[in-house]
């Protein structure tokens, strides 16, 4: 694997996933989220930046199955399922779908998603999903 | 806002006159990057009939202009070193047309070298970018996988199988050029249908023969102005239109997997050089995947948005097709050693200059030349007309 470097502005993101809570940084007047952590609103520069704890409950935004690793760390890997999913909150995130067998008849786009949290040693953890058993799609 | 007037007043007043490749493309080992730069370089100021000493501007992407400059031996007195992907080297040909025009230069060179198949090392990436930081981690990495994730959705949003259908016939089409062209990597190689579809996934819904060549290879572009293009030894280009620009980075960050830039480089160039789609004689779109030439045609303007399976059903892209499209075989089928761009400017103008040989145009008076650089992040449209 490759490890993530935490940089002064989402050093704040990287501490809470290790203890299970994902943080989002929000513009304090719009109410609009942003990801990834950034020193400055994309919304709107004059605006404050805070940070809101989320759900996780997510969306299948798209996807792909990785079958020839794109880097030597992932040759054991392979295949993996890369995706970007929507959180309920509007911003897209990358990501991985675990927890489901790598084919693509098992995901559909539009599928609900939890947070599934990889810690490993003393790693950055890792924020992934996995589909959420017998529930339907957001409309 | 870019100023079409002043745009408009300045298509033109620079044009091509020298296209090159390296002496090798495809497997060169024995040769280093930038060894490749500077034999393009010299082969493309032959083309031009120029001396190195002629140079007064360099361009190259992937590298700085300090590097190629200093192993070249010249001082450049116009520097640019704009790396934003593959289509870098398109930008650089809008740029050099603006460097020239405000009188920065008068012979510009634009470089590429890369030895994606041989390099001894690969490219540093920077470790504090965002990417490394929130995609790499999850193995989002390199262009393959982000390009197949944005393609599932386009399959998503407008149907899977003509989806498909579209990207075979792209792969299949652009390969009937490659076997007219013997410098390309796949001349002797023909395609069926068959091989595309059991051709092996990379990222699905990507299979092998959706997705460029690995190669090494070089090319130089030699551009000057209206004024010096007059004399030149083997005809000139005229730039008639450019634009350029870009809106995300990494994929996670792009605004809709189904439209890059070209949205608004495509018809900004052709605004700036007065013409429109029907006009071109032809089209070379940067294919780092089967898929990046689906959306860009839609981008473009070619055809609305989703409506691109049913365009390239309804032409015929490959040799003797009324819609000529990559006519030197592509990043898919040709030469790709990582950034492409270049390549696409060189076969416009051997077209355009009746240079392409077995695979000449009866008739070539204007192309369209558009890049795609990064993670479908960049793009850069070129108009070239002939003479």
């Amino acid at each position: 694997m490759i490890q993530p470097i935490a940089q002064p502005e989402s050093d704040f993101y990287w501490e809470n996933l290790k203890k299970e809570k994902i943080f989002i940084q929000r513009s304090k007047d719009s109410k609009r989220f942003q990801f990834f952590p950034r020193q400055i609103s994309i919304h709107n520069p004059n605006e404050k930046l805070e940070w809101v704890e989320v759900s996780g409950e997510a969306e299948l935004y798209t996807f792909s199955i990785v079958y020839v690793a794109p880097h030597k760390n992932f040759i054991d890997h392979v295949p993996y399922i890369s995706a970007l999913v929507k959180l309920k909150e509007g911003v897209i995130i990358p990501t991985n779908i675990v927890n489901v067998e790598p084919k693509p008849e098992n995901l559909a786009i539009g599928m609900k998603l939890s947070p599934v949290f990889i810690h490993k040693n003393n790693q950055p953890t890792l924020l992934k999903f996995e589909p959420q058993k017998n529930k339907g799609n957001y409309k | 806002m870019p100023n079409i007037n002043k745009l408009k007043s300045i298509s033109g007043e620079a044009h091509i006159i020298g296209v090159a490749e390296s002496n090798e493309i495809g497997k060169v080992p024995n040769k280093s990057p930038i060894a490749l730069h500077a034999e393009a370089a010299l082969n493309a100021l032959e083309d031009a009939g120029l001396n190195l000493s002629d140079v007064d501007g360099l361009f190259t992407a992937g590298w700085s202009t300090l590097d190629i400059a200093e192993y070249l031996g010249i001082n450049p007195k116009f520097t640019d070193s704009t790396s934003v992907g593959g289509s870098s080297f398109v930008i650089h040909v809008a740029h050099a047309l603006s460097a020239i025009a405000s009188g920065y230069c008068e012979v510009a060179l634009i470089t590429h070298g890369q030895s994606g198949r041989s390099d001894r090392e690969p490219m540093p990436r920077n470790p504090a970018a965002p990417m490394a930081q929130y995609e790499s981690p999850y193995g989002i990495i390199g262009p393959p996988i982000s390009y197949a994730m944005a393609a599932k959705r386009y399959m998503h949003i407008y149907g899977e199988n003509n989806t498909r259908e579209a990207m075979a016939k792209i792969a299949l089409q652009t390969r009937k050029w490659a076997n007219l062209n013997p410098k390309a990597y796949f001349y002797d190689k023909k395609m069926s249908e068959e091989d595309y579809h059991n051709s092996k996934w990379i990222a699905w819904p990507f299979h092998l023969l959706d997705c460029c060549l690995v190669t090494d290879a070089g090319a130089a572009i030699v551009i000057t102005s209206k004024e010096r293009a007059k004399d030149s030894k083997n005809g000139s280009v005229s730039i008639l239109g450019a634009a350029e620009g870009h809106d995300h980075s990494m994929i996670s960050q792009m605004p809709d997997l189904t439209k890059a830039f070209g949205t608004y480089t495509g018809p900004q160039a052709m605004k700036m050089a007065g013409v429109t789609h029907s006009d071109f004689d032809l089209t070379m779109l940067y294919d780092s995947f089967t898929y990046t030439v689906l959306i860009t045609l839609e981008n473009l303007g070619f055809c609305k948005p989703g409506e691109g399976p049913d365009f390239i059903k309804s032409k015929i892209l490959g040799p003797g097709g009324n819609f000529p499209l990559n006519t030197n075989g592509g990043g898919l089928s040709y030469t790709h050693p990582g950034m492409y761009g270049i390549f696409t400017v060189v076969e416009a103008a051997r077209q355009m200059r009746n240079q392409a040989r077995d695979r000449q145009l009866k008739k070539c008076n204007l192309s369209l030349v558009h890049g795609t650089g990064g993670l479908l992040s960049s793009t850069g449209t070129v108009i070239l007309g002939k003479d």
